[in-house]
């Protein structure tokens, strides 16, 4: 087990690699020159002279050779130097680790209410198959995947803040700000999960140890939920866990109309104004947490599935 | 039974999910800035939503926001004409050589940190937007001299008549000392205006609140939240929940549906910014007036705003909308006349001699490629309603739709007929920069904007001589008189201005849109 877990932390190295040398790419390839950015920044002007940008440059190996910049450039994102930004004069990972946590939040929250929405409706969709709950739940997932989140977004504000006024429109001031938010940004998700969650029931309740252990007399209720739910669990969990970076990217859409001061927007915005060096700094960190999420994901497969767990013993 | 225990479990983590969401609402909703009633009684607060993101509150790098919410407040200042006025100076004289000025400042104004504003502080916060600031790198300032305390001499190393005007802009703003550190960082901007700098949230919102030693009228409410909101129909959305009472910059879709409901107002105001064509002067067919006039003549302005604009929008006359200082008031937009188009047409030698619906001139048709870019998302549909006009008398017009950027190398070229675009004509609060850069020959020569390759002489010594007058009345003789040449002349067709579209919950009384947004003057508003 020990052997599969370390293999799996270090293939994620090839991967990170990779999305350092696409977000690497992207600024070698941007107009703008990172060393008279950051001098802005650093001398808090916006003409630094050419002598000082020269020397910055050759401080900053900018006149070296492609793969030589790659590798300073990685020793100085690897040390939290990732430069500046052009517009507010702020490195990239104050900006970066400004927004990071409202999305985060945003997110989990989304994620949260996916769990507990998804996950029960699955398994009554499965237990009553072709019921009137199961045909609700696969008009739910046809709609649910396919209204674009803007929509959505601007439909539950009429309902829930213009109509009942129970969730304010816009702004991070608290919880009750993120709710909203969190549920546009859940729909798509709950909808696919549910109808995976019972399609994986009704086949494990397929299954013949189900069948035995319903003949052997036991409870319904305790078959599904000592016997069926963890199997059907399984390929729910790591579905949602791929998902989990997909979330994020939807925090795009969701954080420009519910104005909140997340990852997505920071993304958005130093795209339009040409903000490279955030650019790159948002991209590495949407990279870094997708793999690190999935990471997760797969250890705890190995957790719960014991097939894989005692396979290399 | 078990299958319904199950059922009944379900529905229990339903509604207690329900539940959970609903307990997030009732502190919900008395949070919402200024609804609740308890926080109205003992203070009130304005809340508006803008889209405009300040990326620091450092007035020199980003002046616009201190100036709107009212906690700056430079030298001069700009009225909702756009014609500059006098603010924290209250007066000022050019020298013969227009290389000094003298500007006499306001007295009893002191900073919100309780220091006097003196020739000094002033000296002092204009040095530091001079070196921080990219807003006056155009500027020749060489010296600024303080002889007393109400006393400021700009001294210059040429003759630069719009120093006034820039010296409107937030990024000269007064700021007290105590604004930055040792390192001149910004702590916070200490200023003069009706408000006081409290708080920022970068990308959320900045509070001001009430300066009760204002030095001018004071203002009505006790604290102003101005709140950033990227998505307009976010902005429409806080009007009706009640957690804004003023949203700016809504567009007609989003606008039209305040309009004419008994909580909400909309104010519509021109912009200085024009949607125009502009011909290219320098080949046929339009290197001749009297097809440029015909082309005019040909556009029928009212269906563009009807069809195009949602009918919210005002037909272009001159360069300047008409509520503008600057417009030439005499000037009328060209009616929608195409008899009189065929009519001048028919001059230039152009009529259909094969019956085919389109002019002929020695053979050749009358076809031409108008060229645009899609940014603004108006312009092309703006483009088909102007093909299916200029088709009625006998012009075949292509349009070809590209991006901003890729549609301005073409046009550097030379390579169109037409190029229909927006452009800001006010900048800087006064006409010199765009009638030099648009109008003046030396302008249209390499400018690609205005009137491409144009040129008129009297417009030449007109923009000259005005250059080279103070007296604003006498000067706007002058820029009327170029008005009407180029209207006249026609190098360039004006099709209508933007517009702002501003919604206030009627609650709030006193506001008033600036054209160039240039202020929000929420010291004169009242609300509750």
């Amino acid at each position: 087990m020990q052997a599969i877990i370390t293999r799996r932390i270090l293939q994620i190295i090839p991967v990170l690699i990779g999305i350092s040398v696409i977000t690497f790419i992207l600024i070698a390839l941007s107009p703008g020159d990172p060393a008279e950015i950051s001098l802005k920044a650093i001398l808090d002007t916006d003409s630094p002279s050419p002598e000082a940008v020269a020397q910055m440059r050759t401080e900053m190996g900018l006149d070296e050779p492609l793969h030589i910049r790659y590798f300073l450039w990685l020793a100085r994102v690897v040390q939290g130097d990732l430069g500046y930004s052009v517009l507010t004069h702020k490195s990239t990972v104050h900006e970066v680790l400004y927004a990071l946590p409202t999305t985060i939040f945003l997110s989990v929250l989304a994620m949260g209410i996916s769990v507990i929405v998804a996950i029960p409706l699955g398994i009554a969709a499965a237990i009553r198959q072709n019921g009137i709950l199961d045909h609700l739940c696969r008009l739910f997932s046809v709609l649910g995947n396919s209204i674009p989140e803007f929509f959505m977004a601007i439909v539950l504000l009429l309902i829930f803040s213009i109509h009942f006024h129970i969730f304010p429109v816009a702004g991070s001031n608290g919880i009750q700000y993120f709710i909203l938010p969190a549920i546009v940004l859940s729909i798509g998700l709950i909808a696919i999960t549910t109808r995976l969650m019972r399609t994986s029931m009704v086949e494990v309740l397929e299954q013949n140890y189900i069948q035995t252990a319903r003949s052997k007399g036991l409870p319904k209720a305790t078959v599904i939920s000592r016997h069926a739910f963890k199997n059907a669990l399984l390929p729910v969990m790591t579905y949602m866990g791929t998902q989990f970076g997909w979330l994020f990217g939807g925090a795009v859409v969701v954080e420009t109309i519910f104005a909140l001061p997340g990852l997505g927007r920071l993304t958005v915005e130093s795209a339009i104004s040409r903000d490279i060096l955030v650019l790159q700094g948002c991209l590495l960190t949407f990279g870094i947490i997708f793999v690190l999420v999935n990471l997760a994901v797969d250890l705890s497969y190995i957790y719960l599935n014991p097939s894989i767990r005692y396979e290399e013993v | 039974m078990i299958k319904n225990n199950y059922v009944i479990l379900l529905c229990v983590i339903i509604v207690a999910v329900l539940l959970a969401g609903c307990t997030g609402t009732q502190s919900a909703t008395q949070a919402v800035p200024g609804a609740g009633t308890l926080e109205a009684a003992q203070q009130t607060t304005l809340t508006l939503a803008a889209q405009w993101e300040p990326k620091s509150i450092d007035p020199p790098e980003y002046g616009y926001t201190g100036h709107r919410i009212g906690y700056t407040e430079s030298l001069t200042g700009v009225d909702n004409e756009g014609k500059v006025i006098p603010s924290l100076a209250t007066d000022w004289t050019m020298s013969p050589d227009g290389k000094t000025w003298t500007f006499t400042l306001r007295e009893g104004v002191t900073f919100h940190d309780g220091t006097p504003f003196t020739a000094g502080a002033m000296k002092t916060s204009l040095e530091r937007s001079l070196t921080k600031s990219k807003a006056f790198a155009s500027v020749p300032i060489v010296s600024i001299e303080t002889p007393d305390d109400q006393t400021l001499v700009v001294k210059l190393n040429k003759s630069f008549l719009i120093l006034p005007a820039y010296l409107s802009k937030g990024e000269a703003a007064a700021l007290s000392s105590s604004s930055w550190d040792k390192d001149g960082t910004i702590i916070k901007p200490v200023a003069t205006g009706p408000f006081m700098f409290d708080s920022w949230k970068p990308k959320e919102e900045i509070v001001a609140v009430k300066n009760p030693e204002y030095w001018g009228k004071k203002a009505n409410v006790d604290k102003v939240v101005y709140r950033i909101i990227p998505e307009a129909p976010t902005r429409g959305m806080l009007l009706r929940s009640g957690e804004t009472q003023i949203s700016v910059i809504l567009p007609p879709d989003i606008a039209t549906g305040f309009m004419n409901q008994p909580d909400y107002s909309v104010q519509q105001q021109s912009i200085p910014r024009v949607r125009m064509l502009t011909f290219n002067n320098n080949k046929a067919p339009f290197n001749d007036a009297r097809v440029r006039q015909a082309v005019s003549y040909a556009i029928d302005r009212d269906a563009l705003i009807m069809s195009v604009l949602e009918g919210i929008g005002t037909p272009g006359a001159g360069l300047f909308p008409p509520d503008s200082y600057w417009a030439n008031k005499s000037i009328v937009p060209y009616p929608y006349n195409p008899d009189k188009a065929r009519q001048l047409l028919a001059e230039a030698g152009w009529s259909d001699t094969n019956g085919d619906g389109i002019l002929e001139k020695n053979g050749n048709p009358f076809k031409i490629k108008l060229l645009t870019y899609s940014e603004r998302a108006e312009l092309p549909p703006t483009a088909e309603v102007i093909q299916q006009q200029l088709k009625k008398v006998g012009i075949d017009m292509e349009i070809v739709t590209m991006s901003s950027a890729s549609s301005e190398a073409i046009f550097k070229e030379g390579n169109h007929d037409i190029y229909l675009m927006g452009r800001g004509v006010l900048f800087t609060p006064d006409p010199d920069e765009i009638m030099m850069s648009d109008y003046h020959s030396s302008g249209t020569a390499k400018n690609v904007y205005g009137a491409f390759r144009w040129n008129n002489s009297r417009v030449d010594s007109l923009i000259e001589q005005a250059r080279n007058t103070q007296d604003p009345a006498t000067r706007k003789v002058m820029y009327d008189e170029v008005q009407s040449i180029v209207v006249e002349e026609a190098p360039v067709a004006y099709l209508n201005y933007y517009v702002n579209l501003d919604v206030t919950n009627n609650k709030v009384k006193g506001y008033v849109s600036h054209p160039s947004e240039y202020c929000y003057h929420l010291e004169n508003v009242t609300f509750g």
